[in-house]
Order: C-alpha cells, then structure tokens, then sequence
C-alpha cells in the first residue's frame, strides 16, 4: 500500500515538474544583433529597443568615423550582426567599405536612418555650389525623423517587439522635444533674427536651422586634420571679410587656434560637440546635443546683452 | 634622274593640330562636367512644384522642415489609432515645431494653424493649414494628409493595394490664398498652390550609388 502510494507521488512530481517546464528548458528566441556606425545612432537604436535587442556599435568609441580605415577586427565584428543601421548619405562610407571586405554587400539588412529624411545643403554656400549636408544626427528634428524611420524597420524585422519599438521611439522623441523646448524657452527674449555666425565645418546647418538662426558663412580647414599656418590666415581673412557676431568652432578643434582666431577677428568663439566620438551610450546623443544646445544660447544671450548695451531702445 | 623633293617637317602646323585637339578636349570634359553637377541633385519638377532643397528662402525653408517632421508623426499617429487626427493644440503640448509657440515661432511670422479634417468612406483626410501673420514675405504653408484605409472585408491581397496615404506640403509665396478644404492637387494647382518637393534620404543614396 505504502509503495503504491510512493509510486503515485513519484509520478504527480514527474507530470508536474514537466508542466512547470522542470524537464527540457523551453528554447527562447535569441535577441536581435543591431550594429550602428556612430554614435548618435547607437543613443537613438538603445533607447528604440531598450532590453529587447542587442545594440553594438562597428568601431571603437574613441575613432572619429571622418577618414576612417577599417581594420580586421571590424570585418569579425560585421559579420555578427542581424542588422546594420547606417547613415548612408556620406558619412559612413567606411561600413560600406568594412562589408565589402567582410564579402556581406546585401547579406546584411541594412537600415538607412536618411531614407525618408529632407535634406538640406551646407549653409553658407553659393548658389552654384549647393553639396548636401550629411549631418542630420546633430539636430533635434531630423533626429527624431530618424528614430521614427529606425523604429518602423526595426519592427518590420523584429515584428514581435514592434509595438514597443514604436512606442519607445515616440517617447523618446518627445524627450526630446522637451529637452529642446527648455532651451528655446530661455531665448523667449532674444532677437534671433538679427544674429549672424560663421560655423567651422558644415555640420551644424539642421541644429541652426531650427532654433531659427540663419549661417553665413561656413569656414572649413581639413576636417579632422590641423590647419597649416596659411590656412589658419586664409580662415581668418574670410572671418573678417563676412562680419559676424559669433563663429561657432568644434570641440575638437585645437584651443590654440580658436585663441588665435578669437584673438586676430575679435569675435567670440563657442564650441559645438560633432557627436561622433565618445562612450557608445543610450544618453550620449542628449548629452552631447545639450552641450549644443548650451552653447548656442550662451551665445545668443551674450550677443543679445551687447547690443541691448550698446542700443538701450531695444 | 627624277627628282623628289622632301619637304621638311612643318612643326607649326603639327603645333597647331596638338593644340586643337588639347582645346576641344577640355572644352569636351568641362561640359561633361557641368552636365553632371546640374544632373546630380536637382529631379525633375513640374511646372506647379517647387524644389524644398533649393527654391526656398531660408525662413520658409526651416519651417518647411519642421513641418515635414511633424508630418510624419502625425502620419504615424493617425495610422496607429485608425481614426484621429491631432489638433493644433494637442500637437503645441508636444512641444512640436512649428506649432509650438516658442521663440524660432515668433520669429518666423507668428504662423496661424487650423486644421481641417474630412473623413469619407474609407478615405481620411487631414489639413493644417498655417499662415504668417507678423511677416509679408513668408507666405503660407498647407500641410495634407490622406489615407484611404482598408475595408474590414477587404482580403489580405486586395487590403496591400488599396491601402495607401500621401502626404504633401504646398505654398503660396503671397500668403492671399485662403484654404477652406478643397485639397484635391487639381484644385490647389489651379488656384495656385505650388508643390513643395523635398530631396530626401533615398534620393542622396540612389545618387551616391550610380556614382560608384
């Protein structure tokens, strides 16, 4: 009797530990392998996906993706990923270059965070001379364009998390927003329209552009390399010749040449980020756009001061 | 004896063919030059469409952007909930320019938006319509949206091609022309709205790869 009742208990404990899935583990599905190629896109794609996909950026945090060589390990690491978010339009020429190598042209889905995005010219440029800027992922507007396309491609892959991937598009474009929004807030007695810059590089046209201020000039040494003496001269004389309030460099652009500028033309210097080096981060894209969007109305609020000054009517 | 008579060598006239043909090679190479810069960018447009990338004063050309942006999300919106659309107000909560009244607003003409929507069988239709209202030269913008959806006893193969939405952006340099929902392109041409044709992302790719 007593063994009946063993035998009995030893089977409801089989029959029940298979139903708690004690037996065999159930096969969960593997995560999305998302690459990205700068870093901007690494911020946008970590905050899409949250814990629902792996987000990993092509090359390492500290290289600058302007005239970047890839390297054998970068065709290892391509070769890993499900999908490879890209810029497309001029600023990751080395990806295309890395699957070339890799031989994975077409076997790897690419997305084009720029397919559906309208594009600007560089400020500042003749009429003849119209080259198109590349630079939309330093901007609040086309950055949301592209959290938006980004997360339609990913849920179109990923149909499973697609509701979610939207969902956190939508809330992380309206974080956005807001972190926008504070800033225009503190120019509500600003003059904008008046306000004249110069920008060293042609990056900063889409940021410009919607907080309203108008480029007119954009100076441009080798990007990413050190101006030569004559250069410098040569970027000096256009900033005399063009008459502007500020010029807005790069962080990156040594300080001894900003001092240098700042000290022949007078005018002030801010410094914008390019937000393409720097820890691979889901806050790395407002961080950087913050310091932007800082300096910018630093520089509003000074010029604004200065001539209040020297026109009391205003 | 017969006598042949060999002239010298006439260096100016083969300096003289060189140099032609030097001439006509550059002239050859400057005009395929300067054919491919105008053939690169620009498509295109007809006669009542203008170009977002380069026919736009600066002004006009930032809010055309934002406006586009937001087109988008709205579009999007619309999809998701299969039935609203919006409103101005809904839209300035979400701190989403150009609707939102902060400074690059007041800036740029203090622009009035209305929405119009219209909803007829399976087809949904929004209008923002915007114009400036502190400035004389920066016009109006109309922003349409249309969706036709599908039928809940449309089939799956019948539901892909029917379903469509557009969106187009129009402008009126003058800021006369009232809008007050006739959003038909026949209609909006024939009064005078011009088309606003952006060169978006795919456009750049599609070039960049017939240059490669």
């Amino acid at each position: 009797m007593i063994r009946r009742i063993l035998y009995g208990l030893i089977v409801i404990v089989c029959f029940g530990g298979l139903a708690l899935g004690v037996g065999p583990v159930a096969q969960s599905k593997p995560k999305l392998e998302i690459g990205v190629t700068l870093l901007p896109y690494y911020s946008f794609v970590a905050n899409i996906v949250g814990d629902l996909a792996e987000v990993s950026p092509l090359i390492p945090a500290e290289q600058d993706p302007h005239g970047y060589k890839p390297l054998p390990q970068d065709i290892k690491r391509i070769s890993d990923f499900d999908v490879l978010v890209v810029n497309g339009i001029g600023h990751d020429e080395f990806a295309f270059e890395i699957l070339k190598a890799a031989q994975l042209t077409g076997n790897i889905p690419l997305i084009f965070a720029n397919d559906g995005v309208a594009l600007i010219p560089v400020s500042g440029t003749g009429p003849n001379d119209k080259s198109v800027n590349s630079h939309t992922f330093v901007s609040i507007t086309t950055s949301i364009q592209q959290i938006q396309s980004i997360a339609r491609s990913l849920a179109a892959l990923d149909p499973e998390n697609g509701m979610q991937y939207k969902k956190n598009a939508r809330t992380y474009s309206r974080k956005l927003r807001r972190l926008k929004a504070q800033y225009m807030q503190k120019l509500v007695d600003v003059q904008i329209s008046n306000f004249r810059c110069a920008t060293i590089h042609g990056a900063y046209g889409y940021f410009l552009h919607e907080f309203g201020i108008k480029i007119s000039a954009v100076i441009e040494p080798r990007h990413g390399v050190e101006p030569s003496a004559a250069q410098l001269m040569s970027t000096i004389d256009k900033i005399k010749e063009v008459d502007v309030d500020v010029i807005f460099s790069e962080m990156k652009f040594s300080n001894k040449y900003v001092d240098t500028i700042r000290r022949e033309t007078g005018v002030s210097v801010y410094s914008f980020s390019h937000i393409s080096g720097g820890p691979y981060e889901p806050d790395s894209f407002e961080r950087e756009m913050q310091k932007n969007m800082e300096a910018l109305t630093q520089a509003l609020l000074e010029v604004n001061e200065r001539d209040r000054a020297s026109n009391p009517s205003l | 004896m017969a006598q042949e008579i060999i002239k010298p060598l006439d260096t100016r006239s083969e300096t003289m063919v060189v140099f032609t043909v030097s001439v006509v090679i550059l002239i050859v190479a400057l005009v395929a030059i300067l054919l491919r810069r105008e053939a690169g960018i620009e498509r295109y447009l007809l006669p009542y469409q203008i170009s977002a990338y380069s026919d736009l004063e600066s002004d006009v050309q930032a809010i055309y952007q934002d406006l586009y942006a937001a087109a988008l999300e709205i579009d999007a919106v619309h999809d998701e909930s299969g039935e609203g659309w919006p409103s101005i107000v809904e839209l300035e909560e979400e701190y989403m320019a150009p609707f939102t009244r902060d400074r690059a607003w007041a800036e740029r003409g203090q622009i009035r938006w209305t929405t119009f929507t219209f909803s007829h069988s399976r087809r949904h239709v929004a209008a923002y319509f915007g114009q400036a209202q502190k400035s004389t030269s920066l016009g109006s913008l109309l922003l349409i949206l249309n969706h036709r959806h599908q039928d809940d006893d449309t089939n799956a193969i019948a539901a892909v091609l029917e379903e469509e939405s557009h969106m187009d952006i129009w402008y009126d340099a003058t800021g006369e022309l009232a809008f007050q929902g006739e959003y038909e392109d026949g209609t909006l041409i024939a009064t005078g709205w011009k088309e606003v044709i952006p060169y978006k992302g795919d456009d750049e790719i599609s070039r960049l790869k017939r240059e490669n």
